[in-house]
């Protein structure tokens, strides 16, 4: 018999002898795919087959719209099968790009446009179908989030998705609480919205129901930041265009406000610890003057709150300046390698150019229907506040103010930046001028790997 | 175990003897581990290799990969933010070893003084039921009972110390040691349990000894239990602190590393650099150093607690 210490030396000379072999095996190439190179452009088909056919859609659990409307299509088409996979948005935001790259892609995808997945040729280039559809009639604002460049920079070059409902955010307020401080209209400066919050405090009422457990007070910065800091230099960060920096006076000056709120008391003091769910809830329940979120919360609320909730845009610094907020497309994309990209491409017109699927946008989506915008608007419930929503969409969108989210600048800046910077910003661990030196450095590190 | 091993065994046995038959036993030996290797080869060295071979890429998971040599081993040994993770997975052995093997010890102690078998097994039974429980359950129902209004506050109000309340999992100072307490409470169970076992294996005639030269109870804890589950103390310490370091369930659900990169813990920063930031190679290169700190923390603890008969 070998003493147990010989035997151990034999067994760990063993499992590394493997492990050598593996590595040696291994080492002759490298993870990941060649690059092929861009797709040729290919002939598109307008006319939607007889013959039986199924789309595969990968969706998001939280939004219904985008199956609501693949049924509704079911139903006028019935020789087209939807098959439906679903994914709370960030478990898909991860999955997508490895199920796009695999054998058996899906033929529609829900996805915000990227720059990366355009690099790894994921996305099929939708030009084609925008000159057959007439695409291009749309207003271009809702076209430049999903334009890739051949360079790779957002905002410009080929058509990737397909928006159909359009976000807007603001403020949502509870009007009986309203009513308590004497708040008649909507603010029309920030000054004004400051004094309310004041109000609300001193009336012993919590005056911002926030939550920030995973960094959901990025909307409450970025509607304070977008009065602040000129609209291009925002979008020129959120596109990634060379040089641009959001380590700027301006920034620092935002998240000042935002952590004075917090230091004041015009947030719940366990924002940190509160998750989105949460806050809606308790928002809903009457707790909280103000409520930073946007549109595709407005269906459910109208439901919960019955007449008690209004809406309106965060105003800017000073009076009579064009609203500025965050406002963009519910993306659809087609996958590359989708095996139906013809009939993917029929869904996505119909969308929004048959009157039902259009009333679906706003029934379900709570919001307006992009596209051509000649077309008549869906009819909302008056004095709902999914139609106050609307109404604020279609004041950013007259004022050309509609801006891109910066969580959306690089793949990590929610999760690993935005998130944890809001936290440390709102529970006073770090300083503004900490804050946004930290978004700029972290942006730059992703942009550089 | 190896081949060797196995035949030199037989070498001095009666009839089955000669070169045939020992390259037979040989190959029968093989055989019979082939299973076994095979699934390990598959599931365990394969997956590690790829990992190892991963780590020294820069990779999106997807497009071309490029090698940068150790580069992301360096990021991670220098960058403080990268550090923090693997302080704060020190910090959770208290909370996933110490105080549970404490307690286990010390709550066995207790039961088996216990003379009842009804309330000790009671006992035993509700002491065990959070291990059965799914952590990411536990994570989620501690988080209400650490919310502002939660459980947690509710009995600190009752009993007159309202002054301490706060959302505890959002509080920069107490997350890290409010998460580290789920730790103790899912594993404090399993330790009891284990010594529970051990103590009742020692025999009486031990105890009886230390009282007639005239010891107590310390005495008897002293002298008797603690040498007898020596053994059972290091299978603890070494799954407890195992699971203290590659920790992640219970971070994931209740605050997903925050307030700030307060609770962050190297398991849940490699699903993030993985899957959020899409950083397989740091990725893998964090998980790689995970994987030698563990063995570097466990090994001499092992030989701690197996050395001295």
């Amino acid at each position: 018999m070998l003493s147990p210490s010989r035997r151990r030396r034999r067994a760990v000379g063993l499992s590394l002898a493997m492990a050598a072999m593996s590595v040696v095996v291994l080492a002759g190439c490298a993870p990941g795919g060649s690059d092929p190179g861009a797709p040729q452009r290919r002939s598109v088909n307008t006319r939607l087959a007889d013959e039986p056919i199924t789309i595969k859609l990968y969706t998001e659990t939280n939004y219904t719209l985008y199956e609501e409307l693949a049924h509704e299509f079911q139903r006028q088409h019935p020789n087209v099968t939807f098959e439906i996979t679903k994914e709370r948005y960030d478990v898909l935001l991860q999955n997508a790009p490895r199920l796009m790259a695999s054998d058996n892609p899906p033929d529609l995808v829900r996805l915000d446009v990227q720059t990366d997945q355009v690099k790894d040729n994921l996305l099929l280039d939708l030009d084609p179908y925008a000159d057959a559809y007439g695409w291009d009639r749309f207003p271009p604002t809702q076209l430049a989030p999903l334009r890739v460049s051949e360079s790779g920079q957002r905002g410009e070059g080929s058509l990737y998705g397909y928006g159909i409902n359009h976000s807007v955010t603001g403020v949502y307020f509870n009007k009986e609480l309203a009513r308590q401080i004497g708040m008649n209209e909507p603010p029309a400066t920030m000054g004004e919205f400051e004094e309310l919050l004041q109000a609300a405090r001193d009336a012993g009422l919590l005056p911002i129901m926030q939550a920030n457990a995973a960094g959901e007070a990025n909307m409450t910065y970025q509607a304070i930041l977008n009065q602040l800091l000129d609209r291009q230099t925002v979008e020129d960060w959120i596109y990634n265009v060379p040089g641009a920096t959001i380590d700027v006076p301006e920034s620092v000056a935002a998240a000042r406000r935002l952590q004075e709120w917090a230091e004041k008391g015009y947030l719940n003091s366990d924002a940190n610890s509160v998750d989105y769910t949460s806050m809606v809830g308790r928002f809903a329940a009457g707790e909280g003057l103000f409520m930073f979120l946007g549109n595709w919360q407005a269906a459910a609320l109208d439901s919960e709150m019955e007449g008690n909730v209004g809406f309106f845009l965060f105003p800017p610094e000073d009076a009579g300046r064009p609203a500025i907020a965050m406002s963009t497309p519910g993306s659809l994309v087609i996958p590359a390698k989708a095996e139906n990209p013809d009939a993917a491409a029929y869904f996505l017109n119909w969308t929004l150019t048959n009157s039902t699927a259009r009333q679906t946008v706003a029934d379900v989506g709570g919001s307006v229907p992009g596209g051509d915008p000649g077309r008549p608007l869906p009819d909302v419930a008056p004095g709902s506040v999914t139609e106050q929503t609307q109404e604020a969409f279609q004041d950013v969108a007259e004022g050309d103010g509609a801006i891109g989210f910066l969580t959306n600048a690089t793949p990590g800046m929610f999760q690993n930046t935005l998130a944890p910077q809001l936290q440390l910003l709102i529970g006073g661990r770090t300083s503004p001028e900490e804050f946004a030196a930290k978004l700029q450095a972290d942006y730059e590190e992703d942009l550089a790997s | 175990m190896t081949a060797t091993g196995f035949s030199s065994g037989r070498a001095g046995g009666a009839g089955r003897t000669g070169p045939r038959m020992r390259g037979r036993d040989v190959a029968a030996g093989w055989l019979f581990a082939a299973p076994a290797l095979i699934v390990y080869a598959m599931f365990v060295l394969y997956p590690l290799c790829v990992a190892v071979q991963y780590s020294l890429y820069e990779w999106n998971g997807i497009g071309p990969a490029t090698w940068v040599g150790l580069d992301n081993y360096k990021n991670i040994l220098t960058e403080p933010e990268r550090l923090a993770p693997i302080r704060n997975a020190f910090v959770l052995i208290i909370f996933f070893t110490v105080l549970p093997v404490t307690a286990g010890l010390a709550l066995a102690s207790l039961i088996k003084v216990i003379q009842n078998p009804v309330f000790a097994s009671a006992a035993r039974t509700m002491l065990f039921l959070p291990q059965i429980i799914p952590l990411v359950a536990a994570g989620i129902g501690w988080s209400w009972m650490y919310a502002q209004t939660g459980l947690v506050n509710q009995a600190l109000d009752v009993v007159g110390l309202g002054s301490l309340t706060r959302p505890w999992l959002g509080d920069f100072d107490f997350a890290l040691p409010a998460v580290g307490l789920i730790g103790t409470w899912v594993l404090t169970g399993l330790c009891t349990v284990l010594l529970l076992t051990a103590i009742g294996k020692i025999d009486p005639a031990l105890y009886e000894s230390v009282r007639l030269d005239g010891g107590n109870w310390y005495h008897e804890f002293r002298a008797v239990t603690l040498p007898s589950v020596r053994k059972e103390i290091g299978v603890l310490v070494t799954i407890n602190t195992i699971a203290a370091l590659a920790s992640f369930d219970i971070i994931m659900t209740t605050t997903g590393g925050g307030p700030g990169r307060e609770t962050m813990v190297p398991g849940v920063e490699i699903y993030r650099l993985g899957f959020g930031e899409r950083e397989i190679g740091l990725a893998s290169a964090l998980g790689v150093v995970l994987m030698l700190l563990v063995l570097a923390v466990i090994l001499p603890l092992h030989r701690v607690f197996q050395e001295r008969p």
